[in-house]
Protein backbone atom coordinates (compact mmCIF):
# COMPACT_ATOMS: atom_id res chain seq x y z
CA UNK A 1 0.00 0.00 0.00
CA UNK A 2 1.50 3.17 -0.64
CA UNK A 3 2.12 5.73 2.32
CA UNK A 4 0.37 9.15 1.73
CA UNK A 5 2.65 10.54 4.46
CA UNK A 6 5.64 10.48 6.10
CA UNK A 7 6.59 10.77 9.85
CA UNK A 8 7.81 13.75 11.23
CA UNK A 9 11.36 12.20 12.02
CA UNK A 10 11.08 11.17 7.80
CA UNK A 11 10.38 14.77 7.32
CA UNK A 12 13.08 15.73 9.65
CA UNK A 13 15.65 12.80 7.84
CA UNK A 14 14.60 13.60 3.85
CA UNK A 15 14.49 17.27 4.26
CA UNK A 16 17.05 18.08 2.22
CA UNK A 17 15.62 15.21 -0.62
CA UNK A 18 12.04 17.04 -0.23
CA UNK A 19 13.54 20.47 -1.00
CA UNK A 20 14.73 19.42 -4.56
CA UNK A 21 11.82 21.13 -6.52
CA UNK A 22 11.73 18.00 -9.28
CA UNK A 23 11.78 15.27 -6.25
CA UNK A 24 10.16 16.29 -3.25
CA UNK A 25 8.19 15.14 -1.08
CA UNK A 26 6.44 12.61 -3.59
CA UNK A 27 9.48 11.12 -4.62
CA UNK A 28 9.93 10.51 -0.90
CA UNK A 29 6.95 9.15 -0.81
CA UNK A 30 7.60 6.83 -3.85
CA UNK A 31 10.42 5.32 -2.33
CA UNK A 32 9.08 4.66 1.28
CA UNK A 33 6.51 2.64 -0.62
CA UNK A 34 9.13 0.44 -3.14
CA UNK A 35 10.85 -2.28 -2.50
CA UNK A 36 14.60 -3.00 -3.67
CA UNK A 37 16.41 -6.68 -3.36
CA UNK A 38 19.97 -6.29 -3.62
CA UNK A 39 21.95 -9.78 -4.75
CA UNK A 40 25.14 -9.49 -2.93
CA UNK A 41 26.40 -7.83 0.11
CA UNK A 42 29.82 -7.51 -0.77
CA UNK A 43 31.84 -4.50 -2.92
CA UNK A 44 28.77 -3.27 -4.68
CA UNK A 45 26.40 -4.16 -2.35
CA UNK A 46 27.56 -2.35 0.35
CA UNK A 47 26.91 0.99 -1.08
CA UNK A 48 23.84 0.48 -3.06
CA UNK A 49 22.67 -0.95 0.17
CA UNK A 50 23.95 2.17 2.65
CA UNK A 51 22.84 4.83 -0.03
CA UNK A 52 19.60 3.40 -0.46
CA UNK A 53 18.82 2.85 3.21
CA UNK A 54 19.63 6.15 3.60
CA UNK A 55 18.27 7.47 0.82
CA UNK A 56 14.70 5.80 2.45
CA UNK A 57 13.58 3.00 0.07
CA UNK A 58 11.04 1.48 2.23
CA UNK A 59 12.00 -2.43 1.72
CA UNK A 60 15.62 -3.06 1.37
CA UNK A 61 16.31 -7.05 1.04
CA UNK A 62 19.62 -8.36 0.67
CA UNK A 63 20.67 -11.94 -0.56
CA UNK A 64 24.12 -13.06 0.92
CA UNK A 65 25.33 -16.41 2.38
CA UNK A 66 28.84 -15.62 2.53
CA UNK A 67 31.04 -14.57 5.78
CA UNK A 68 32.96 -11.87 6.51
CA UNK A 69 36.95 -12.17 5.74
CA UNK A 70 39.66 -9.54 5.95
CA UNK A 71 40.22 -9.06 2.44
CA UNK A 72 36.68 -7.75 2.02
CA UNK A 73 37.56 -4.88 4.12
CA UNK A 74 39.14 -2.64 1.56
CA UNK A 75 36.34 -2.38 -0.36
CA UNK A 76 33.10 -3.65 1.58
CA UNK A 77 32.17 -1.31 3.95
CA UNK A 78 28.99 -2.66 5.22
CA UNK A 79 31.40 -4.40 7.39
CA UNK A 80 33.90 -3.57 9.87
CA UNK A 81 37.09 -5.48 11.22
CA UNK A 82 35.04 -6.81 14.36
CA UNK A 83 32.93 -8.35 11.61
CA UNK A 84 35.63 -10.70 10.62
CA UNK A 85 34.15 -14.34 10.35
CA UNK A 86 30.78 -13.59 11.30
CA UNK A 87 27.85 -13.66 8.59
CA UNK A 88 27.91 -10.94 5.85
CA UNK A 89 23.91 -10.44 5.78
CA UNK A 90 24.28 -9.93 10.42
CA UNK A 91 26.64 -7.12 9.64
CA UNK A 92 25.05 -5.86 6.80
CA UNK A 93 21.80 -5.01 8.76
CA UNK A 94 23.08 -4.21 11.61
CA UNK A 95 24.52 -1.40 9.55
CA UNK A 96 21.84 -0.47 7.36
CA UNK A 97 19.47 -0.43 10.21
CA UNK A 98 21.90 2.19 12.15
CA UNK A 99 22.15 3.98 9.10
CA UNK A 100 18.41 4.21 8.72
CA UNK A 101 15.80 2.61 11.49
CA UNK A 102 13.12 3.74 9.07
CA UNK A 103 13.90 0.64 6.82
CA UNK A 104 12.43 -1.91 6.85
CA UNK A 105 15.85 -4.23 6.01
CA UNK A 106 15.14 -8.40 5.25
CA UNK A 107 18.29 -10.45 4.78
CA UNK A 108 18.64 -13.66 2.89
CA UNK A 109 20.96 -15.94 4.45
CA UNK A 110 21.34 -18.10 1.36
CA UNK A 111 22.64 -17.92 -1.97
CA UNK A 112 20.83 -16.61 -4.81
CA UNK A 113 20.04 -20.19 -6.80
CA UNK A 114 17.77 -21.19 -9.27
CA UNK A 115 15.36 -23.61 -6.95
CA UNK A 116 14.34 -19.82 -4.52
CA UNK A 117 15.46 -16.90 -6.63
CA UNK A 118 11.84 -16.64 -8.49
CA UNK A 119 10.53 -16.83 -5.07
CA UNK A 120 13.22 -14.55 -3.84
CA UNK A 121 12.88 -11.57 -6.69
CA UNK A 122 9.02 -11.78 -6.74
CA UNK A 123 7.43 -9.72 -3.99
CA UNK A 124 10.48 -6.37 -5.03
CA UNK A 125 9.65 -3.87 -7.52
CA UNK A 126 13.58 -4.06 -8.85
CA UNK A 127 16.65 -6.25 -8.74
CA UNK A 128 20.01 -4.87 -8.31
CA UNK A 129 22.96 -7.21 -9.37
CA UNK A 130 25.81 -7.01 -7.13
CA UNK A 131 26.88 -10.91 -7.36
CA UNK A 132 30.61 -11.39 -8.41
CA UNK A 133 30.59 -14.34 -10.60
CA UNK A 134 29.14 -15.11 -14.27
CA UNK A 135 26.03 -17.66 -13.25
CA UNK A 136 24.46 -15.30 -10.89
CA UNK A 137 24.59 -12.74 -13.20
CA UNK A 138 22.67 -14.91 -16.07
CA UNK A 139 20.53 -15.94 -13.07
CA UNK A 140 19.42 -12.84 -11.83
CA UNK A 141 19.23 -11.41 -15.53
CA UNK A 142 16.86 -14.41 -16.67
CA UNK A 143 14.72 -13.59 -13.24
CA UNK A 144 14.36 -10.08 -14.12
CA UNK A 145 13.03 -10.81 -17.51
CA UNK A 146 11.04 -13.56 -16.60
CA UNK A 147 9.74 -11.41 -13.93
CA UNK A 148 9.20 -8.24 -15.65
CA UNK A 149 11.20 -6.46 -13.39
CA UNK A 150 14.42 -3.69 -13.72
CA UNK A 151 17.48 -5.47 -13.45
CA UNK A 152 20.27 -2.63 -12.23
CA UNK A 153 23.35 -3.65 -13.35
CA UNK A 154 27.09 -3.53 -12.79
CA UNK A 155 30.20 -5.09 -12.39
CA UNK A 156 34.06 -4.44 -11.69
CA UNK A 157 37.88 -5.44 -12.44
CA UNK A 158 40.48 -3.99 -11.39
CA UNK A 159 40.29 0.04 -12.35
CA UNK A 160 37.19 -0.53 -14.86
CA UNK A 161 33.66 -0.91 -14.05
CA UNK A 162 30.35 -1.37 -15.87
CA UNK A 163 26.78 -0.47 -15.50
CA UNK A 164 23.30 -0.31 -17.23
CA UNK A 165 19.68 -0.87 -16.74
CA UNK A 166 18.65 -4.36 -18.43
CA UNK A 167 14.44 -4.22 -18.68
CA UNK A 168 13.16 -5.53 -21.84
CA UNK A 169 9.46 -4.58 -20.34
CA UNK A 170 10.38 -1.17 -20.59
CA UNK A 171 11.99 -1.48 -24.23
CA UNK A 172 15.64 -2.27 -23.69
CA UNK A 173 18.10 -5.08 -23.70
CA UNK A 174 18.59 -7.36 -21.14
CA UNK A 175 22.22 -8.81 -20.05
CA UNK A 176 22.12 -11.79 -22.96
CA UNK A 177 21.82 -9.47 -25.48
CA UNK A 178 24.78 -7.98 -24.58
CA UNK A 179 26.99 -10.85 -23.28
CA UNK A 180 25.10 -14.06 -25.46
CA UNK A 181 27.23 -16.63 -23.66
CA UNK A 182 29.55 -16.38 -20.85
CA UNK A 183 33.42 -16.59 -21.04
CA UNK A 184 34.80 -20.15 -20.69
CA UNK A 185 35.65 -20.59 -16.97
CA UNK A 186 38.95 -19.09 -16.12
CA UNK A 187 39.02 -16.87 -19.12
CA UNK A 188 38.10 -13.42 -17.00
CA UNK A 189 39.98 -14.04 -13.64
CA UNK A 190 37.56 -12.78 -11.19
CA UNK A 191 38.69 -10.24 -8.47
CA UNK A 192 39.61 -12.52 -6.08
CA UNK A 193 42.29 -13.55 -8.81
CA UNK A 194 42.90 -10.60 -10.52
CA UNK A 195 42.08 -8.06 -8.18
CA UNK A 196 40.57 -4.56 -7.68
CA UNK A 197 40.68 -0.92 -6.77
CA UNK A 198 38.43 -0.87 -3.37
CA UNK A 199 37.25 2.66 -3.90
CA UNK A 200 36.25 1.16 -7.63
CA UNK A 201 32.57 -0.51 -6.20
CA UNK A 202 32.10 2.40 -4.27
CA UNK A 203 32.07 4.42 -7.62
CA UNK A 204 30.19 1.72 -9.76
CA UNK A 205 27.70 0.76 -6.64
CA UNK A 206 26.75 4.21 -6.46
CA UNK A 207 25.92 4.48 -10.20
CA UNK A 208 23.76 1.80 -9.48
CA UNK A 209 22.25 3.28 -6.67
CA UNK A 210 20.97 6.59 -8.49
CA UNK A 211 19.61 4.49 -11.12
CA UNK A 212 17.68 2.53 -9.01
CA UNK A 213 16.33 5.79 -7.35
CA UNK A 214 15.29 7.33 -10.89
CA UNK A 215 13.78 3.99 -11.78
CA UNK A 216 11.20 4.19 -8.57
CA UNK A 217 10.75 7.67 -8.66
CA UNK A 218 10.32 8.01 -12.04
CA UNK A 219 12.63 10.89 -12.49
CA UNK A 220 15.84 11.73 -15.15
CA UNK A 221 16.41 8.80 -18.00
CA UNK A 222 17.49 5.79 -16.93
CA UNK A 223 20.46 4.11 -18.35
CA UNK A 224 18.44 1.84 -20.51
CA UNK A 225 19.65 0.85 -23.64
CA UNK A 226 23.35 2.41 -23.10
CA UNK A 227 26.19 0.54 -20.91
CA UNK A 228 27.98 3.09 -18.97
CA UNK A 229 32.08 2.19 -18.84
CA UNK A 230 34.27 3.78 -15.98
CA UNK A 231 37.94 3.90 -16.40
CA UNK A 232 39.74 4.86 -13.43
CA UNK A 233 43.21 4.97 -14.29
CA UNK A 234 41.80 7.44 -17.34
CA UNK A 235 38.93 8.80 -15.49
CA UNK A 236 36.76 8.42 -18.18
CA UNK A 237 33.41 7.87 -18.00
CA UNK A 238 32.03 6.53 -21.71
CA UNK A 239 28.79 5.65 -22.70
CA UNK A 240 27.76 2.77 -25.50
CA UNK A 241 24.84 2.16 -27.23
CA UNK A 242 23.05 -1.23 -26.38
CA UNK A 243 19.56 -2.74 -27.57
CA UNK A 244 17.71 -5.94 -27.51
CA UNK A 245 18.45 -9.02 -29.24
CA UNK A 246 15.20 -9.92 -31.37
CA UNK A 247 17.40 -13.61 -31.75
CA UNK A 248 17.43 -13.04 -27.32
CA UNK A 249 17.15 -16.67 -25.93
CA UNK A 250 15.07 -14.89 -23.19
CA UNK A 251 13.88 -11.72 -24.51
CA UNK A 252 13.95 -11.72 -27.94
CA UNK A 253 10.67 -12.64 -30.22
CA UNK A 254 10.39 -16.26 -29.93
CA UNK A 255 12.47 -16.96 -26.36
CA UNK A 256 13.78 -20.26 -25.98
CA UNK A 257 14.50 -19.85 -22.51
CA UNK A 258 10.91 -19.42 -20.50
CA UNK A 259 12.43 -20.80 -17.38
CA UNK A 260 14.84 -20.79 -15.29
CA UNK A 261 17.69 -23.24 -15.95
CA UNK A 262 20.91 -24.98 -14.54
CA UNK A 263 23.63 -21.39 -14.85
CA UNK A 264 26.39 -23.29 -13.41
CA UNK A 265 26.05 -25.88 -16.24
CA UNK A 266 25.42 -22.69 -18.55
CA UNK A 267 28.70 -21.09 -17.48
CA UNK A 268 30.82 -24.65 -17.80
CA UNK A 269 31.44 -24.69 -14.10
CA UNK A 270 32.59 -27.93 -13.26
CA UNK A 271 30.14 -28.15 -9.86
CA UNK A 272 28.19 -30.14 -12.49
CA UNK A 273 30.67 -32.44 -14.01
CA UNK A 274 31.78 -34.88 -10.88
CA UNK A 275 32.30 -37.72 -13.26
CA UNK A 276 34.58 -36.44 -15.49
CA UNK A 277 36.36 -34.84 -12.39
CA UNK A 278 37.17 -37.93 -11.05
CA UNK A 279 39.95 -39.41 -13.56
CA UNK A 280 41.15 -35.81 -14.17
CA UNK A 281 42.59 -35.01 -10.77
CA UNK A 282 45.58 -35.84 -8.61
CA UNK A 283 46.23 -35.68 -5.12
CA UNK A 284 48.94 -33.51 -3.36
CA UNK A 285 50.16 -36.91 -1.77
CA UNK A 286 50.68 -38.47 -6.04
CA UNK A 287 52.47 -34.84 -6.83
CA UNK A 288 54.41 -35.52 -3.70
CA UNK A 289 55.29 -39.02 -4.83
CA UNK A 290 55.78 -38.16 -8.31
CA UNK A 291 58.44 -35.60 -7.31
CA UNK A 292 60.31 -37.53 -4.75
CA UNK A 293 60.67 -40.49 -7.87
CA UNK A 294 61.46 -37.95 -10.08
CA UNK A 295 59.74 -38.58 -11.93
CA UNK A 296 58.92 -37.24 -16.06
CA UNK A 297 56.44 -34.66 -16.12
CA UNK A 298 55.65 -30.92 -16.08
CA UNK A 299 54.23 -29.27 -13.25
CA UNK A 300 52.11 -26.18 -14.36
CA UNK A 301 50.89 -23.43 -12.21
CA UNK A 302 47.75 -21.32 -13.45
CA UNK A 303 47.73 -19.01 -11.06
CA UNK A 304 48.09 -14.97 -11.85
CA UNK A 305 51.64 -13.60 -10.99
CA UNK A 306 50.64 -11.73 -7.68
CA UNK A 307 49.82 -15.33 -6.27
CA UNK A 308 52.82 -17.06 -6.81
CA UNK A 309 54.77 -14.27 -5.34
CA UNK A 310 52.86 -14.97 -2.37
CA UNK A 311 53.01 -19.02 -2.98
CA UNK A 312 54.87 -21.22 -5.18
CA UNK A 313 56.48 -24.64 -6.03
CA UNK A 314 59.84 -24.59 -7.29
CA UNK A 315 60.43 -26.08 -11.17
CA UNK A 316 56.80 -25.15 -11.83
CA UNK A 317 55.83 -23.55 -15.17
CA UNK A 318 53.97 -20.62 -15.69
CA UNK A 319 50.98 -19.71 -17.93
CA UNK A 320 48.07 -17.96 -16.17
CA UNK A 321 45.05 -19.94 -17.24
CA UNK A 322 43.75 -16.96 -19.05
CA UNK A 323 46.67 -17.15 -21.38
CA UNK A 324 46.26 -20.54 -21.53
CA UNK A 325 44.35 -21.05 -25.10
CA UNK A 326 46.94 -19.03 -26.87
CA UNK A 327 50.17 -20.30 -25.14
CA UNK A 328 49.29 -23.91 -24.95
CA UNK A 329 51.81 -24.91 -27.43
CA UNK A 330 54.57 -23.96 -25.30
CA UNK A 331 53.88 -27.20 -23.36
CA UNK A 332 55.34 -30.50 -24.08
CA UNK A 333 52.42 -33.39 -24.91
CA UNK A 334 55.16 -36.25 -24.39
CA UNK A 335 54.43 -36.08 -20.43
CA UNK A 336 52.08 -36.56 -17.86
CA UNK A 337 51.24 -32.38 -17.06
CA UNK A 338 50.20 -31.50 -13.35
CA UNK A 339 48.72 -28.34 -12.98
CA UNK A 340 48.38 -26.42 -10.16
CA UNK A 341 46.02 -23.50 -8.92
CA UNK A 342 45.16 -22.00 -5.40
CA UNK A 343 42.27 -24.54 -4.40
CA UNK A 344 41.79 -26.82 -7.14
CA UNK A 345 39.25 -24.77 -9.45
CA UNK A 346 41.52 -22.92 -12.29
CA UNK A 347 43.48 -26.04 -12.90
CA UNK A 348 40.13 -28.01 -13.19
CA UNK A 349 39.53 -25.91 -15.87
CA UNK A 350 42.62 -25.62 -17.48
CA UNK A 351 43.32 -29.56 -17.39
CA UNK A 352 39.81 -29.23 -19.21
CA UNK A 353 40.69 -27.10 -21.59
CA UNK A 354 44.22 -29.10 -22.16
CA UNK A 355 42.59 -32.50 -22.89
CA UNK A 356 40.20 -30.60 -25.48
CA UNK A 357 43.22 -29.44 -26.94
CA UNK A 358 44.89 -32.51 -27.19
CA UNK A 359 46.62 -33.06 -24.14
CA UNK A 360 45.33 -36.61 -22.94
CA UNK A 361 47.39 -36.63 -19.74
CA UNK A 362 46.24 -33.25 -18.25
CA UNK A 363 45.44 -33.44 -14.78
CA UNK A 364 44.29 -31.08 -11.92
CA UNK A 365 46.13 -31.76 -8.66
CA UNK A 366 43.00 -31.45 -6.34
CA UNK A 367 42.80 -28.65 -3.44
CA UNK A 368 45.79 -26.89 -4.85
CA UNK A 369 48.54 -24.95 -3.50
CA UNK A 370 46.35 -24.98 -0.07
CA UNK A 371 46.29 -28.54 0.00
CA UNK A 372 49.61 -28.40 -0.57
CA UNK A 373 50.33 -26.41 2.67
CA UNK A 374 47.82 -28.50 4.88
CA UNK A 375 48.91 -31.50 3.53
CA UNK A 376 52.35 -31.81 2.68
CA UNK A 377 54.72 -28.60 3.19
CA UNK A 378 52.69 -25.97 5.96
CA UNK A 379 56.05 -24.05 5.46
CA UNK A 380 54.35 -22.78 2.09
CA UNK A 381 52.40 -19.32 3.03
CA UNK A 382 49.04 -19.76 2.68
CA UNK A 383 46.27 -16.80 1.16
CA UNK B 1 38.87 -5.84 -52.78
CA UNK B 2 35.63 -2.83 -52.16
CA UNK B 3 35.99 0.67 -52.41
CA UNK B 4 36.18 1.06 -49.18
CA UNK B 5 39.33 -0.85 -48.93
CA UNK B 6 41.14 1.01 -51.40
CA UNK B 7 40.09 4.70 -49.78
CA UNK B 8 42.52 6.83 -47.63
CA UNK B 9 43.69 5.49 -44.55
CA UNK B 10 43.03 7.43 -41.25
CA UNK B 11 43.91 7.31 -37.45
CA UNK B 12 41.55 5.41 -35.40
CA UNK B 13 42.49 4.55 -31.69
CA UNK B 14 41.60 1.61 -30.47
CA UNK B 15 41.15 1.48 -26.61
CA UNK B 16 41.76 -2.14 -24.73
CA UNK B 17 40.46 -3.24 -21.59
CA UNK B 18 43.11 -3.85 -18.99
CA UNK B 19 42.57 -7.67 -19.37
CA UNK B 20 43.88 -7.34 -22.43
CA UNK B 21 46.41 -4.93 -22.43
CA UNK B 22 49.33 -7.62 -21.45
CA UNK B 23 48.52 -8.85 -24.93
CA UNK B 24 49.88 -5.43 -25.96
CA UNK B 25 52.70 -4.57 -24.58
CA UNK B 26 50.63 -3.30 -21.93
CA UNK B 27 48.85 0.03 -24.02
CA UNK B 28 45.65 0.82 -23.20
CA UNK B 29 45.06 2.81 -26.53
CA UNK B 30 46.65 1.82 -30.09
CA UNK B 31 46.71 3.75 -32.67
CA UNK B 32 46.01 2.47 -36.45
CA UNK B 33 45.87 3.33 -39.88
CA UNK B 34 42.78 2.42 -41.65
CA UNK B 35 39.33 2.84 -43.83
CA UNK B 36 37.45 0.36 -42.79
CA UNK B 37 36.69 -1.27 -39.23
CA UNK B 38 37.67 -4.47 -40.46
CA UNK B 39 40.85 -2.66 -41.40
CA UNK B 40 41.24 -1.57 -38.03
CA UNK B 41 41.34 -4.91 -36.58
CA UNK B 42 44.05 -6.15 -39.76
CA UNK B 43 46.09 -3.36 -38.54
CA UNK B 44 45.95 -4.43 -34.81
CA UNK B 45 46.45 -8.00 -35.22
CA UNK B 46 49.17 -7.30 -37.34
CA UNK B 47 50.84 -5.25 -34.08
CA UNK B 48 49.55 -7.91 -31.93
CA UNK B 49 48.18 -11.08 -33.65
CA UNK B 50 47.60 -12.38 -29.89
CA UNK B 51 44.67 -10.17 -29.56
CA UNK B 52 42.92 -11.89 -32.74
CA UNK B 53 42.63 -15.65 -30.68
CA UNK B 54 40.97 -13.24 -27.57
CA UNK B 55 38.56 -11.51 -29.63
CA UNK B 56 37.75 -13.81 -32.34
CA UNK B 57 36.85 -17.62 -32.76
CA UNK B 58 38.88 -19.85 -35.16
CA UNK B 59 35.89 -19.46 -37.30
CA UNK B 60 36.38 -16.03 -37.73
CA UNK B 61 33.07 -15.24 -35.30
CA UNK B 62 33.49 -12.36 -32.59
CA UNK B 63 33.49 -13.91 -29.20
CA UNK B 64 30.53 -13.60 -27.39
CA UNK B 65 32.07 -12.42 -24.47
CA UNK B 66 33.55 -9.15 -26.12
CA UNK B 67 32.30 -6.35 -27.24
CA UNK B 68 33.23 -3.72 -30.59
CA UNK B 69 32.01 0.03 -29.84
CA UNK B 70 32.57 1.98 -33.30
CA UNK B 71 32.79 5.34 -31.39
CA UNK B 72 29.24 4.62 -29.59
CA UNK B 73 27.84 1.85 -31.82
CA UNK B 74 27.89 -2.00 -31.43
CA UNK B 75 29.47 -3.56 -33.81
CA UNK B 76 27.86 -6.83 -33.43
CA UNK B 77 24.54 -6.02 -34.73
CA UNK B 78 26.86 -4.82 -38.54
CA UNK B 79 26.34 -7.20 -41.30
CA UNK B 80 29.76 -6.59 -42.14
CA UNK B 81 32.91 -5.03 -40.50
CA UNK B 82 33.75 -3.40 -44.32
CA UNK B 83 32.78 0.23 -42.49
CA UNK B 84 34.25 3.05 -43.25
CA UNK B 85 36.02 5.18 -40.40
CA UNK B 86 36.80 8.44 -40.39
CA UNK B 87 39.73 9.94 -38.95
CA UNK B 88 39.50 10.55 -35.04
CA UNK B 89 37.05 7.35 -34.69
CA UNK B 90 37.44 5.22 -31.93
CA UNK B 91 37.51 1.51 -31.55
CA UNK B 92 36.57 0.59 -28.11
CA UNK B 93 36.88 -3.37 -26.69
CA UNK B 94 34.96 -4.16 -23.95
CA UNK B 95 34.60 -7.62 -22.48
CA UNK B 96 32.54 -8.92 -19.87
CA UNK B 97 33.71 -8.64 -16.29
CA UNK B 98 31.73 -10.46 -13.51
CA UNK B 99 33.20 -8.92 -10.31
CA UNK B 100 31.06 -7.03 -7.87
Amino acid sequence: MTPNNLSPSEFQRYTRHLSIPDFGKEGQLKLKAASVLCIGAGGLGSPIAMYLAAAGVGRLGIVDADVVDASNLQRQLLHGTSDIGKKKIVSAKARLTDINPEVEVVVYDQLFKSDIAMELAKPYDLVIDGTDNFPTRYLSNDVCVLLQKPNVYGSIFRFEGQSSVFAPHLGGPCYRCMFPTPPAPGLVPSCAEGGVLGVLPGIIGMVQSIETIKLLTGIGEPLLGRLLHFDALSMKFREFKLKRDPQCPVCGDQPSIKELIDYEEFCGLPATKQAAEDSIEITVHELNAHLTARADFTLLDVREPFELEIAALPSAAHVPLRELPTRHGEISKSAPIYILCHSGVRSLHAAQLLRELGYPQAFSIAGGITAWSDEIDPSVPQY
Amino acid sequence: MSDHLQSESVRVDIALPSLLQSHADGQSCIPVMASTLQGCFDALFAKHPLLQRHLFTESGQQRPHVLFFHNEDNTRWLDSLNIPVREGDTLTILQAVSGG
